[in-house]
């Protein structure tokens, strides 16, 4: 559909925020875009059609926001590794215990950066990958270009490198529950201490078997 | 009133979905033991139900990524499209959620929830049915892996309690809100033993590891209150011939 007053562009929804979108009217419908507004990812073959789409242009304007294609999240994964070289040479001087102290100081920051984006309901993986790439980024070119006088020794930071590295990928467990049972940390990627727990049914639970209508998931309700 | 750990966990959660999903965020109600007052840290989950005005598997990952870290919660997602049907299909859910829920965001979706006796009635036998169904299948298939038939028996409690209620509700009972009480309810009702019932609240109050010959004792406790209940309801209510055209 598109967009009234330009041939070139045409609207679409995002298929989580529902704002109203423009899109290049060559834009693949295989072709990753991001929405602005929630800044999710999503392809042009699921996004929704604008509704109304000859509805006031200023509520269509209010809500453009240009998608743009994937190619967005290969440019933050590059800036992450320039980033990264960029850190990593301003502290090629530095002795051993001093790289180590400024190695960690970049990974806090960092830390608290993706966890900070996360938190603002952008808690997807790429989020954590540009982290990891920054934090690996950092020591790769400390070992490729380091000045330091002193004997290289490079354990520790291989240590720190490999902990700080997985930091980026586990998630806050807020509360302890069900068969999970107690607080902790536990990687995003695993599927232990999902919401399947403490023995409540999810939609039927593991024993399954009936026959039609019966559950429509999360336990009785009680009333 | 909510407790701490509920508040804690629903207030991140909540904000993650209003920034997340924005306008397709229609209503986020809270409901199960976390409103009623029995909830369970370690034990329950916290029952949200979250309409979405368009369910794309776009805006699941979206929630999926909200809830991520928050072990129990327990979501169930509905679109706005088909909403009134979704309301009689599942409508002993909805009956039972209405009574006790908490409008956490957006607008109350329970303003439109209005369901007719026969089909109520209908609905509470096809559940009893299948819990019975349901009940025998894990027996003969994981008696023996009696951790997993343990997690499978606590989880059915909330669903047994609440159809029961359901079933003598449909009769115009007034059934108490706490599960406990309503043992005693079901047993005069349906003259059936139901000391099972009030065994595995226990249970899921204080867990234990359960014994090869418990669960056979579990099984047919309840396998014979629910053939009671069903033998209940044959009596009581008329065979339906066309549940949904009412
Ligand atoms: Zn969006």
């Amino acid at each position: 559909m598109a967009t009234p007053g330009n041939p070139d562009q045409r609207l679409i929804r995002c298929p989580v925020c529902l704002k109203r979108l423009t899109l290049s009217v060559n834009t693949a419908p295989d072709e990753t875009v991001v929405c602005k507004s929630c800044s999710r990812f999503f392809k042009v073959s699921n996004a929704l059609p604008a509704k109304d789409p000859l509805n006031s242009l200023s509520t269509t304007e209010a809500a453009v926001a240009v998608a743009q294609t994937s190619e967005f999240s290969i440019v933050f994964a590059m800036l992450a590794l320039i980033s990264a070289f960029a850190i990593g040479i301003v502290g090629r001087s530095f002795s051993g215990p001093e790289f180590i102290t400024y190695y960690a100081a970049a990974f806090v920051v960092a830390l608290i950066a993706t966890t900070a984006i996360r938190w603002n309901g952008n808690d997807s993986m790429i989020v954590s990958v540009y982290g990891f790439l920054l934090h690996e980024g950092i020591a790769v070119t400390r070992l490729f270009t380091s000045q330091s006088p002193e004997p290289r020794k490079y354990g520790f930071l291989i240590g720190l490198m490999l902990v700080g590295g997985i930091a980026f990928f586990v998630r806050a467990q807020t509360s302890g529950t069900g068969s999970g049972g107690s607080n902790g940390w536990f990687s995003s990627c695993s599927s232990s201490g999902s919401s399947c727990s403490g023995g409540s049914s999810c939609g039927g639970g593991s024993c399954g078997g009936g026959c039609g209508g019966g559950g429509c998931g999360g336990g009785g309700c009680g009333g | 009133m909510l407790s701490s750990d509920v508040q804690q966990a629903l207030g991140s959660v909540t904000e993650k979905l209003k920034a997340s999903l924005s306008e397709n965020l229609h209503s986020v109600v809270l409901y199960g033991s976390a409103v009623r007052g029995n909830w369970v840290k370690g034990v329950s989950d916290i029952n949200l139900l979250l309409i979405l005005e368009e369910s794309t598997p776009e805006a699941h990952t979206a929630i999926a990524d909200c809830i991520d870290g928050t072990t129990s919660i327990a979501p169930f997602i509905l679109g706005c499209a088909g909403m009134e049907r979704s309301f009689q299909a599942f409508a002993l859910k909805f009956r039972s959620i209405q009574r006790h829920y908490m409008l956490l965001h957006g607008s109350d979706p329970f303003t439109l929830f209005k369901v007719n006796d026969a089909v109520l009635r209908f609905l509470c036998e096809q559940s009893v049915r299948n819990m019975r169904l349901r009940l025998v299948r894990a027996f003969v298939v994981e008696r023996k892996d009696t951790a997993r038939y343990q997690r499978y028996v606590l989880g059915l409690i909330p669903n047994l309690m609440t159809d029961l209620g359901e079933v003598l509700r449909c009769t115009g009972m007034e059934i108490p809100v706490e599960f406990s009480k309503r043992v005693a309810i079901f047993q005069n009702t349906f003259k059936s033993d139901a000391s099972v019932l009030s065994a595995l609240l226990q249970l899921k109050q204080e867990p234990r590891k359960l014994t090869a010959t418990e669960v056979g004792t579990i099984h047919a406790q309840l396998h014979t209150l629910l053939n009671q209940v069903i033998v209940w309801m044959e009596s009581q209510w008329p065979r339906l011939e066309t549940p949904i055209s009412g």
